[in-house]
């Protein structure tokens, strides 16, 4: 029975169970802001690069102005056919971007802002438009595919399509056809989706013209670097348009809105004000804990034990906390992931990495508590137990 | 004994807390030596410095000025580690047991093993039975602090202690918090204890009903060890003077008893343990006196015999006491202006009676 600092550390916690539950119930606390906090902020960026990432692609070319993908700014297309010319380059797509207004076909009172893409059918790119026979649907005039994972207030559009098979409603004025589903999602710029032809779309946005698009995918021949056809291609057009590589894409938009939208800030401030709170709650565990067992601390300097040993048994505290306040803080937040995911369609989702992450924080939060409550340690003098 | 060997040597001590405003001398050149297997009490009242000296030696506080060597390795300006490590040598017993309550008995002197002997496992635990027998408690070997009486935390408060067979015990106010009958337990206990393992002891008190443990009794006062008499001396003339105070009458009477005894003693020239034993009985039944009040009657009385008779067939008093005796009454008698001749026979009555060499005594 070999008493070490953890095992002493262990009963001396586990000895009152009612303040043990109440430390861990901190600890557990803090585990859950932490996790939400990054859960939405994580959600922010995945969901703001779905298109990114739903698109097939292997360079983008962009407006230099562009700053989200949610509006951007046009410029010639021409500058995507130049691109067409170089070493390596496979097709283009051009792809026209705009918001216009969707009305609830049950409900043509109710007008929501819908996210709408146009690209020629005839192109490659558009995979999770769906299959080739439905987007080829899109070909005739005021065609449009939904996404169905768009919020529930554009109108049920699934049901309506599975029941009767004709849902029609206006978009922009004009009256549309949902010839089928896609599934993209929501995210915090996009509330909905729908997809349609390069033509069907100038149609929803009359006053559009067609040499000008928002956006430019670049798809290259098997074997050709991205990089180096990209060097090509920003060297020979003129600097109107910035041409990305995939991962280069996607990193443009998670820092428009990490750094360039209090969005990312905020969720930045809530873990660190979860993890602030997590490291009071703790510090005031172990430092009325510290402060509790004084004389006994004393006592145990006077038989002959060091400050070291002392301050192991504290941090062995300040771990045991912490883990056993991470499990129900884990379990917990998937619960609020799983609630959070049904009610916004947002992806929520615990990952790996996120939970190696929080549960390090975690014991680095109650190390730092833990470190702090150790400075009252020097306060137990042995000489005053006598 | 060589120095390596002397449990604690302590040379010249001082030490003083400075409030900021004042500082107050707490010991003063304190000097003491205590050989290997004594027992020995340290008393004095409130704020003589004996809880400073005993935290000194227990290497538990920084020193100041001297030196302490406890089993010849020096305090003054040792190291924190070497204190530390000093520590682990010593077997302390605190005023409350200071057990963790978290902790079974078993766990808490395991405790001390795992840092003393480094025992671990099965031996640590023969020795945990081992020393939880002696002090009477292996039955709750693993019960939790709480659920023990006052007097059993405190035996096993000796038990760690004593775990480590440590050279050197420490104790303060051990009996503090614990009546009259646990407190006497503990003491034996750890009496007996320390003797078997020929520890040396030295223990803090307030509480006069052990001192008779002590091989010997050291007195602190205003941060001085003071000889036992002057100790006694001054806390029975204050006794004295506050019973004549409040209660004039029991004084009288015990006074009375006390003189009268001295004569019947010292009548037939001889008293013995017998008689003396026979005497209290007597009067206890017969005098109204409390037991405790015939043994101080019986104490005055025995003094002033001890002091004709002398113990042991020795004298009394050597020359030099004799000679400064005798120069102090003839002071005595000189202080009202003029000696007279009925003075100079009363004092040489005296000293006859003290049976003091008179020849050449000092004239008036």
């Amino acid at each position: 029975m070999k008493l070490g600092p953890t095992r002493i550390a262990w009963l001396q916690i586990s000895h009152q169970k009612l303040r043990l539950l109440a430390a861990v119930l901190g600890v557990a606390f803090a585990v859950v802001l932490v996790f939400v906090q990054m859960g939405f902020q994580q959600a922010l960026y995945d969901s703001s690069v779905r298109w990114h990432t739903a698109l097939g692609y292997d360079l983008a070319v962009i407006s230099p102005k562009t700053t989200y993908l949610v509006n951007p700014p046009g410029f010639p297309r021409n500058r995507l056919y130049q691109a067409l010319g170089f070493e390596g380059v496979d097709s283009v797509t051009p792809v026209y971007i705009g918001i216009a207004e969707w009305r609830n076909p049950l409900d043509p009172l109710q007008a929501r802002n819908i996210y709408v893409m146009g690209f020629d059918p005839l192109n490659s790119g558009f995979a999770l438009a769906g299959d080739p026979a439905q987007v080829r649907q899109l070909r005739m005039p005021d065609r449009v595919l939904y996404d169905r994972l768009s919020r529930p207030e554009f109108g049920p559009i699934e049901e309506m399509l599975s029941g009767d098979g004709d849902v029609s409603t206006e978009v922009n004025g004009r009256d549309v056809k949902v010839v089928g589903l896609y599934e993209l999602g929501t995210s915090f710029g996009i509330d909905g989706s729908i997809i349609t032809s390069d033509l069907n779309f100038r149609r929803i946005f009359s006053s559009r013209s067609a040499s000008k698009i928002e956006l430019g995918l670049v798809n290259l021949d098997p074997g050709a670097d991205p990089a180096t056809v990209r060097e090509a291609i920003v060297s020979g057009i003129p600097g109107d348009v910035l041409v990305l590589t995939r991962d280069e894409f996607i990193q443009h938009e998670v820092d428009y809105w990490s750094n360039s939208t209090p969005i990312g800030y905020v969720f930045g401030l809530g873990v660190a004000m979860g993890l602030a709170v997590g490291l009071i709650v703790v510090y005031q565990i172990l430092f009325s804990d510290v402060q509790d067992h004084l004389r006994e601390y004393a006592t145990m300097k006077a038989m002959g034990y060091s400050n070291f040993f002392l301050s192991r048994l504290v941090l062995a505290e300040a771990f045991i906390l912490a883990v056993l306040g991470f499990i129900p803080g884990y379990g917990v937040s998937l619960l609020v992931y799983t609630q959070a995911r049904e009610a916004t369609n947002l992806p929520v989702i615990m990952t790996h990495e996120r939970a190696a992450l929080v549960l390090a924080l975690t014991i680095g939060m109650c190390a730092v508590s833990a470190l702090l409550a150790m400075r009252k340690l020097r306060s137990a003098d042995p000489a005053e137990v006598f | 004994m060589s120095a390596e060997t002397t449990p604690i040597l302590v040379e010249n001590v001082s030490y003083e807390y400075d409030s900021g405003l004042s500082k107050h001398h707490v010991l003063r050149d304190v000097s003491l030596k205590i050989e290997a297997g004594e027992i020995v009490i340290l008393t004095g009242p409130s704020g003589s410095g004996k809880t400073t000296l005993i935290t000194l030696i227990g290497a538990l506080r920084a020193m100041q000025a001297g030196s302490i060597k406890i089993f010849g390795s020096e305090l003054h300006k040792a190291s924190q580690r070497a204190l530390m490590k000093t520590r682990r040598n010593i077997g302390f017993i605190f005023q409350q047991h200071n057990l963790l309550d978290y902790l079974t008995v078993a766990q808490n002197i395991s405790m001390s093993l795992s840092l003393g002997l480094g025992l671990s496992g099965a031996r640590a635990r023969t020795r945990i039975e081992e020393v939880l027998d002696q002090v009477g408690l292996l039955a709750h070997i693993d019960k939790y602090p709480d659920a023990l009486s006052g007097g059993q935390k405190q035996r096993i408060g000796i038990a760690r202690a004593l775990a480590n067979r440590p050279k050197m015990i420490l104790a303060d106010e051990p009996t503090a918090s614990l009546d009259r009958e646990s407190g006497r337990n503990v003491v034996n206990l750890i009496q007996t204890l320390c003797r078997e393992q020929g520890a040396s002891v030295v223990m803090v008190t307030h509480d006069n009903r052990i001192l008779d443990v002590a091989d010997r009794i050291l007195h602190l006062e205003d941060g001085q060890i003071q000889s036992i008499s002057a100790a006694v001396a001054s806390s029975t003339s204050q006794m004295l003077k506050l019973l004549n105070r409040h209660d004039p009458e029991a004084a009288h009477y015990m006074s009375a008893f006390s003189q009268a005894l001295t004569r019947v003693a010292l009548a037939d020239d001889n008293m013995d343990d017998q008689e003396r034993e026979a005497i209290k009985t007597i009067l206890i039944e017969h005098s109204d006196l409390q037991q405790s009040e015939v043994d101080l009657v019986m104490e005055m009385a025995m003094s002033q015999v001890r002091c004709r008779t002398g113990y042991g067939g020795q004298p009394a008093f050597t020359p030099q006491q004799s000679r400064k005796f005798l120069s102090s009454l003839h002071a005595v008698a000189a202080a009202d202006g003029e000696v007279s001749e009925q003075e100079l026979q009363e004092i040489a009555t005296i000293a006859r009676e003290l049976g003091f060499d008179t020849t050449g005594s000092i004239g008036a």
